[in-house]
């Protein structure tokens, strides 16, 4: 039963996505919502089963797939490991997704794409549900690849438009570096495993399954603990890239050329938090690398500030959402290193899980909101040329204002308690004698952070719904609210943004449940301080005023600073300039090198024969004085070889 | 003996000759030759299914390269007029096909299929030629694949050139392609006359253990393998001995199947024949012509002079390969002609395979060779797109502006892009299989080399995405309103979209289940294996090889 349940939550998607494949050909594309629907339906309904049949057994189950390879020292099975920590996030990103596919239903309607963005999304929930359920590195990576082309093709979806095809190649690109870094780290870890004398051993062995990356760690951390720290390292890069984290953070505001729901869906709930799956995932491999996780904590630090000073300055409702969401992304990984001090990794995979749980539906709410804005809109999105909708979207207007609230971490909503669930673990580490000023600095960045993100959301809140009513022309005089398709899902993700936060948090109900992973299940002492809790409020409700004041100035501030914000603190600039350029230019002058040296210098060598004959030809003048004299010339020539002799 | 063997070399062959002779006086001539394709097809298709029906693990005999089908008939027995160290060289003719052999023999059939296909439309004039030349273009690749003596070998291997050379001035650009196709051709035979001096070296071989003189693989290999582990046995100085009596054979042999590979400095042939050779014909070269040298290099190389070949050659190849990978993506995204492009990519993929090659482990050696029939399937695939994205629009330049054919010709659009993900290595499809493989293999000699070849895959996807941004997406593709006359306005029709749907689909069942093909070459890697690995333990000490063990 657990097993048809386990296969059943990729493989309905597939089917899904092959049968919108199918009509996307036939051109039936009006119904193509409906398979897709019900896939997502029935993988969700599979992922709660697992949930509450409680397939993970005591710890972890496996269920049998096919062998894929078994060459040499690669040996892959496709299979399923089921465990709390993945029946997590499972149920998280197949709920949402069926949510998001609902509300799709209708905000794509009419769109001459229908069934392939059916198709496509799809298909991108299935290699989702492959990723989390993988129970090897390599077969992660493999799904890893195929959300990242779903997101491609996703983001690429209006391939008309030039900003989107270039955005969708650029969000591969980045992230094909970052996962340069994954691949290298993957094929070092199984050089490293097949150097382990015991693995060796071992006839057809699963080198790269996770239980047996953990089984032969303390003897890799023993024998090459620096090589292990290079394959932590760059499996980190890998986590960074798909995460969204600085330096590779550049991908994800341009990804908001896609769709909205795909914004909602990939760039906000669940593929970006792909990343610190791993990272959770392997937390028993960071353990042994506490210096791969401060750096992480460092590069999540800084990209929870960066973010969040790039949100205050952007009027794209969409970009200030996309920023935001890097800068939550950030929060997450400023969690997770805190496992870098001995004894607090449970409770930092535990802070970092919740807040992806409560930011995965307050986030995607907050998107689909401002994908109803912009539908009433005209696909206009610029904050600066529409306001005051509290009237036109008298619906929207509330759930928006609930998912701002929880991001901006309002007292008793969801953000407020993950946002402080990851403070208090910053504060726990803050205590450590040898991380511990990494984790203090980090500490106040997360209080800072806090607060400007209480400051943009209230921002970009009340600049959209409160003040004069201000409605572009794009709109036409049809500005209405959205359809009930499409907020009917959005009251569920608002339930789960009021009180997802109260009902996983205080009870302890997920970490109990996580606490059920084999790596994650030891003992772990942690207190949240309730100054703490105080601190947060004030500054999430002085954040907010401080926001809806901003609002109210017609002109955004045009200082430095803003002009700085603007554009993204030129580090997009940075990376155009002085790598992608460098890059092309180098391209250029290899593909003149090989034209007119390497080509060049071949017809040359071919010229060669040509010349010989050329030397030859002009003794071969026909003329019998030349001969005669040649003939004396060899006469003379041999006569004086021998006579030396 | 299997009539199996002779039928499918001797079937395209004849009904490209008939076609040839009829010519224009009989009626339907080109689709008797798309028939005689398919035929061939299939008659591939069951070699496939014979070779790994018949493989067997081990019989026992130290051959590092065993036919698992074989037709080696008495009757074609030759003295050849040649005398090698006094003795005289008996030239036994035998075909045989092992699991390596079978895989590129059904590459062959596929893409012949596939070619012949889609030429039926895109050749205007004297098309019955052009499939009629396809056909014995084909025959004699099936050849190549099949022939398990040196003689026969260097024939086939030679005489491929002749109706390429044909097919590529006869339908190529008119005034540029006699001068590309001389270039291909001094290319071609610089490497084939070193090449034929090497073959004699090697099969001298024998003669120097008193056995009777051969030029058959099998028993070669086997000589080989027993010299190999002789001078390993004697420790540092008889390698060292060993090496330097066969070093000159594997350069010249490397040179020889080093251009036909397109090896990096030796590789301007290809761009060039490539640019100007109808895409249909480039099809063919690029997919199933390339692989020879590669073939050549794991057929008799690697089996009978391993030794030199990792004191020698074994890094310096590896690396050259690995720097065609970064060279060829990063010349690729500098073009802006589409047939440059896929030039270029195609030396870039075709690194991996030297990569995979030179690792002489399993992995490593898997992975070439599964990556021979994987790349095969991909570039033909995107040449074949090529021709019909190029009969949409003549001069297909995207220099000053995004195409946006995707709006106008949206299953090209599918296509294309299906194929250069394939090409970029995405996992699921079978561009990955053989990448990772070789890169597996390759991180046990050397970090470095990994480390570029793992760049490479970055960059294989930028121009990769470049040219599907710059060609398919960005406009909605009306905005040049002059169309010229010759230009097609529709989508590909049905047969041009089953053809390449069902390479499409080898593409996608490969990438999900490769277990399948990968059991065909098991037993032929592990054979030479067999050789390689103690070879590479003993010259490069300290390569790991503890991984190997394992089975």
């Amino acid at each position: 039963m657990s097993n048809l349940l386990a296969w059943a939550v990729p493989l309905s998607p597939l089917v899904g996505c092959v049968i919108c494949a199918l009509l996307s050909f036939r051109g039936d594309k009006k119904i193509a919502h409906i398979p897709a629907i019900l896939s997502l339906a029935v993988a969700a309904a599979a992922s709660l089963g697992l949930m509450f049949t409680g397939a993970q057994g005591d710890g972890t189950t496996t269920f049998e797939g096919y062998k894929y390879l078994n060459v040499g020292s690669v040996s892959l099975d496709i299979a399923l490991k089921v465990d709390t920590l993945c029946l997590t996030l499972l149920c998280v990103v197949t709920c949402i997704s069926t949510m998001i596919a609902i509300y799709s239903s209708s905000y794509m309607h009419g769109d001459n794409g229908y069934a392939r963005y059916f198709a496509v999304f799809c298909g991108f929930v299935f290699s989702m549900t492959m990723l989390v359920l993988s129970h090897n590195l390599l077969m992660m990576y493999a799904f890893w690849e195929g959300v990242g082309t779903c997101s491609y093709l996703l983001i690429g979806f209006w391939f008309r438009k030039p900003s989107a095809a270039q955005a969708a190649v650029k969000a591969f690109l980045v992230n094909r570096v970052a996962d340069c870094g994954f691949l290298f780290g993957i094929l070092l870890l199984n050089y490293l495993i097949g150097m382990t004398p015991d693995a060796s051993s071992m006839s057809y062995f699963e080198r790269l399954n996770f239980d047996n990356i953990f089984a032969v760690l303390p003897t890799i951390a023993s024998q090459y603990p620096e090589y292990l720290g290079w394959v932590a390292f760059l499996l980190m890069v890998g986590a960074i890239g798909k995460s969204a984290q600085f330096p590779f953070h550049v991908w994800l505001p341009d990804a908001m050329e896609g769709p909205t729901p795909v914004s909602a869906l990939i760039h906000a709930a669940t593929m970006v938090t792909a990343g610190v799956f791993l990272m959770a995932r392997l937390s028993p491999m960071m353990e042994y690398t506490p210096s791969v996780l401060s750096l992480v904590g460092w590069l999540g630090c800084i990209t929870a500030f960066i973010a969040a000073l790039m949100a205050m300055f952007q009027d794209d409702l969409k970009r200030v959402l996309a920023y935001s969401t890097v800068s939550q992304l950030g929060y997450l990984f400023m969690a997770l290193s805190a496992g870098s001090v001995n004894g607090l990794m449970v409770v930092a995979v535990t802070a970092a899980m919740f807040h992806l749980v409560t930011h995965a539906f307050f986030k995607a709410l907050l998107f689909l909101a401002a994908g109803n804005v912009m539908h009433a809109m005209g696909d206009v999105i610029d904050m600066t040329k529409f306001g005051g909708l509290k009237k036109v979207l008298p619906k929207t207007n509330v759930l928006f204002m609930i998912g701002a609230a929880a991001l901006a971490g309002l007292p008793l909503l969801a953000g407020f308690f993950s946002k402080d669930a990851v403070l208090a673990v910053l504060l726990d580490a803050s205590s450590d004698g040898l991380y511990g000023t990494q984790f203090k600095v980090m500490l106040g960045v997360g209080f800072l952070t806090a607060f400007m993100t209480a400051v943009y959301t209230s921002k970009a809140y009340f600049k959209t719904f409160h003040g004069p009513e201000v409605i572009p022309a794009e709109a036409g005089d049809h500005a209405h609210e959205a359809t009930g398709v499409m907020l009917a899902p959005m009251f569920v993700l608002a339930l789960g943004a009021l009180f997802a936060g109260f009902a996983l948090g205080p009870t302890h109900v997920l970490g109990g449940y996580l606490a059920k992973t084999e790596a994650l299940s030891a003992e772990s002492t942690h207190n949240e301080p309730l100054w703490l809790l105080v601190v947060s409020s004030v500054i999430a409700l002085a954040g907010t005023a401080v926001g809806s004041m901003l609002a109210k100035k017609s002109h955004a501030s045009a200082g430095l600073m803003a002009d700085i914000g603007k554009n993204r603190l030129y580090i997009d600039w940075a990376y155009s300039k002085f790598i992608v350029l460098p890059l092309e230019f180098s391209a250029g002058l290899l593909a003149w090198k090989d034209v007119h040296i390497i080509d060049a210098l071949a017809n040359r060598i071919a010229g060669i024969p040509r010349l010989v004959g050329l030397v030859g030809q002009r003794y071969q003048n026909g003329r019998v004085p030349t001969y005669t004299f040649l003939t004396a010339v060899g006469v003379a020539a041999v006569a004086i070889w021998i006579i030396s002799r | 003996m299997s009539y199996l063997i002779p039928l499918t070399i001797l079937l395209p062959l004849v009904a490209g000759l008939t076609i040839f002779v009829v010519g224009l006086k009989g009626k339907l001539m080109a689709q008797l030759g798309v028939l005689a394709a398919f035929a061939s097809f299939l008659l591939s298709a069951v070699i496939v299914y014979e070779a790994f029906g018949k493989a067997e693990t081990n019989d026992g005999s130290v051959a590092t390269v065993v036919p698992a089908i074989e037709y080696a008939p008495s009757w074609l027995k030759f003295n050849l007029p040649v005398a090698l160290a006094g003795k005289q060289i008996k030239w036994q003719l035998s075909l045989g096909v092992d699991g390596i052999g079978s895989l590129m023999v059904l590459l062959t059939g596929i893409v012949g299929l596939a070619v012949s296909v889609f030429s039926l439309r895109q050749i205007v004039n004297r098309s019955h030629h052009y499939v009629g030349l396809l056909l014995i273009t084909q025959s004699m690749l099936f050849g190549v694949f099949m022939s398990m003596d040196l003689v026969s070998f260097y024939l086939f291997f030679e005489a491929v050139l002749i109706p390429l050379i044909l097919l590529i001035t006869g339908w190529g650009h008119s005034k540029e392609a006699s001068a590309a196709s001389k270039k291909f051709l001094l290319f071609t035979l610089a490497g084939s006359i070193p090449m034929v001096v090497g073959l004699i070296g090697l099969a001298l071989q024998s003669s120097a253990v008193n056995m009777e003189s051969t030029v058959e693989l099998q028993k070669l290999s086997a000589v080989a393998f027993q010299q190999q582990m002789h001078a390993i046995a004697g420790g540092t100085e008889s390698i060292a001995a060993y090496t330097s009596s066969h070093q000159w054979i594997v350069w010249v042999l490397l040179l020889g199947f080093g251009i036909k590979m397109a090896i990096l400095p030796l590789h301007s042939w290809l761009p060039t024949t490539y640019a100007v050779a109808h895409p249909n014909t480039t099809a063919l070269i690029a997919s199933v012509v390339a692989k020879l040298g590669v073939f050549g290099i794991i057929r008799i190389v690697i089996p009978l002079t391993p030794l030199a070949l990792a004191q020698e050659a074994q890094i310096l190849f590896a690396a050259l390969g690995a720097i065609a990978i970064v060279y060829g993506a990063m010349v690729a995204l500098a073009q802006s002609d589409l047939r440059r492009v896929l030039a270029y990519s195609s030396i870039s993929h075709m690194g991996f395979v030297t990569v995979g090659l030179m690792t002489l482990n399993t992995d490593g050696m898997s992975g070439a060779a599964i990556q021979m029939f994987n790349h095969g399937i991909i570039t033909c695939a995107m040449f074949l797109i090529l021709s019909l994205l190029e009969e949409r629009k003549v001069n297909l330049s995207f220099k000053m502006e995004d195409l946006g054919m995707a709006s106008l010709y949206p299953r090209i659009a599918v296509l294309l892009v299906f194929f250069t993900l394939a090409g970029a290595g995405l996992p699921g499809l079978n561009g990955f299989v053989g990448e990772l493989l070789a890169m597996v293999g390759m991180i046990r000699v050397s970090g470095i080399i990994t480390a570029i070849t793992v760049l490479g895959t970055v960059l294989g996807a930028w121009y990769g995405l470049k040219i599907v941004q710059r060609v398919l997406f960005g406009s909605d593709g009306n905005h040049d309103t002059h169309h010229q006359q010759h230009e097609v306005r529709t989508d590909c029709n049905a047969t041009e979209w089953a053809t390449l749907g069902l390479l499409a689909f080898v593409c996608l069942y490969i990438g999900v289940r490769p277990s399948g093909p990968m059991a065909v070459i098991k037993n032929d890697i592990e054979r030479l294996v067999t050789v390689t690995q103690p070879v590479s333990k003993a010259v490069h000490t300290d390569i790991d090889t503890v991984a190997q063990n394992n089975n």
